[in-house]
């Protein structure tokens, strides 16, 4: 997995690439914890990330949550097979999908 | 600007560090009180008074002040709240985390005589609080604290916009406008109290009806749905038997986004999703595992129960494949993708129906 980051004032952009699981997911936790204290819009671009796993959905919702408190978080380019995934746990209900 | 006015100037500069010390350190005791005590307010703020001002001040106020001590205001913080009995919780537990100048506090309510609309807010002179741990010459100062409401806020902030400091000044229709307009905002704050209230008397009633499995008749909304979801005992088991399939945690999120998918299926109490879930039940899970088993995804939000039984709900009651998708498409937002759910569903439903006529010719 490869994380691409765009900073553009209070937005932080993050494209992710590859796959989202277990063995990548702290990855994207550090970058979450680390790059995002003062701002105030976090997009996650999802164009190029292919698979996710329930490691990857706790990273998701506990950016959301972080999130949630200093501003918003939205998901973009969410490709059919991530979708369902968020859609069969019912996180398709707790993020922000464009 | 004479000799005494012009050493309270010097006094000023002097200590303005000191202020913004003091101001920061204010600013933090304050919101620590309000989440401690949980409390929601709109802003805390705090400013220190800027030169001009002061200068101002000296020259209105004549001879009040012999030196800066006398001066109350030159650091002022502010707290406004949403809720005008908010203010007096707040008021109370200023006076217990700060030492209070009684003398220079005023209530500006209560000083309001009872035929009269104008300015509300509770005013504090304090200083910090004798025997903790802060530098001296921060204990010595003192400072206002103003607490308000929104609207009470609002009210002053343009009132003061258009000439509150030369009072005398003002027209008496604009005087009598603003005097309207303060009476208008008392009746509103209290209302939003109302509100507040008849909201919090209606929740606790849906839950306790919802606990003493009395809410038949209760209209389904976000906060019927919630306290159903969260503690009606067929519906926990039944979450529970989702989570069990990849034993899985379960997040427990607000249903809100479902209401409009139970209007579509005509589901308008809570009676009728308990009958709903009765009926469905069965089906509903045998949907999911599908779905879910040998996904290895062990986390799930409490929604994907109402997920599966509006789905179950859809194809044993009489859909067809196009009004599925019709319905899928009220929150999926993609009409392509929602035909090809509904397309999968009713392919999977025929999949158990099968499932379950090989199963009973096999026993006979």
């Amino acid at each position: 997995m490869t994380i691409n980051k765009e900073r553009n004032n209070d937005t932080l952009t993050l494209a992710i690439e590859g796959r989202l699981d277990t063995v990548t997911a702290p990855e994207l936790e550090k970058v979450v914890n680390e790059e995002t204290a003062d701002i105030k819009e976090l997009v996650l671009d999802m164009n190029a990330l292919e698979y996710i796993s329930s490691a990857g959905l706790r990273v998701l919702l506990a950016a959301q949550k972080k999130m949630n408190k200093q501003g918003s978080m939205k998901l973009k380019g969410v490709c059919d097979a991530v979708m369902e995934v968020f859609e069969m746990t019912g996180f398709a209900d707790i993020l922000v999908i464009e | 600007m004479n000799i005494k006015d012009r050493m309270i100037m010097e006094e000023y500069r002097e200590q303005r560090d000191l202020f913004v010390k003091l101001g920061e350190t204010v600013h933090s005791m304050l919101r620590s009180i309000a989440k401690c005590a949980g409390i929601p307010v709109m802003s805390i703020e705090h400013r220190i008074k800027d030169e001009k001002s002061l200068e101002g001040k000296l020259y209105r106020k004549g001879d009040s002040y012999q030196s800066l001590d006398d001066i109350t205001d030159i650091l002022g913080a502010r707290i406004i709240c949403y809720f005008n009995d908010d203010v007096d919780k707040i008021g109370h537990l200023i006076e217990q985390a700060f030492t209070i100048d009684r003398e220079n506090s005023s209530d500006k309510r209560a000083l309001m005589k009872a035929d009269s609309f104008g300015y509300l807010s509770l005013h504090y002179i304090c200083s910090l609080p004798d025997g903790a741990d802060y530098p001296d010459e921060l204990c010595n100062k003192r400072f206002e604290i103003q607490i308000r409401t929104m609207l009470q806020h609002a009210w002053s902030d343009i009132n003061h916009d258009l000439g509150y400091k030369s009072q005398f000044g003002v027209p008496r229709a604009v005087t009598r406008e603003f005097a309207r307009l303060a009476g208008l905002l008392e009746i509103a704050d209290n209302e939003f109290v109302r509100v507040r209230d008849d909201m919090n008397r209606y929740t606790e009633e849906t839950k306790r009806k919802i606990i003493e499995n009395d809410a038949d008749d209760v209209l389904i909304d976000m906060i019927s749905l919630d306290e159903y979801m969260r503690s009606n005992g067929q519906m926990r088991d039944f979450i529970g038997r989702l989570a069990a399939i990849e034993k899985s945690e379960i997040n427990e999120i607000n249903p809100e986004a479902y209401i409009p998918q139970l209007k579509w299926l005509k589901i308008e109490t809570i009676g009728d999703l308990a009958r709903m879930l009765e009926r469905n039940e069965e089906l509903a899970y045998k949907l999911a595992e599908r779905v879910l088993k040998g996904s290895e995804l062990d986390i799930l939000a409490s929604n994907v129960a109402l997920r599966f039984l509006c789905r179950a709900q859809l194809v044993s009651g009489g859909c067809d494949e196009k009004q599925a998708a019709e319905f899928i498409a009220l929150s999926v937002n993609n009409k392509e993708r929602a035909a090809r759910q509904a397309k999968r569903l009713f392919k999977m439903y025929a999949d158990i129906e099968q499932e379950g006529q090989d199963g009973m010719s096999g026993q006979i």
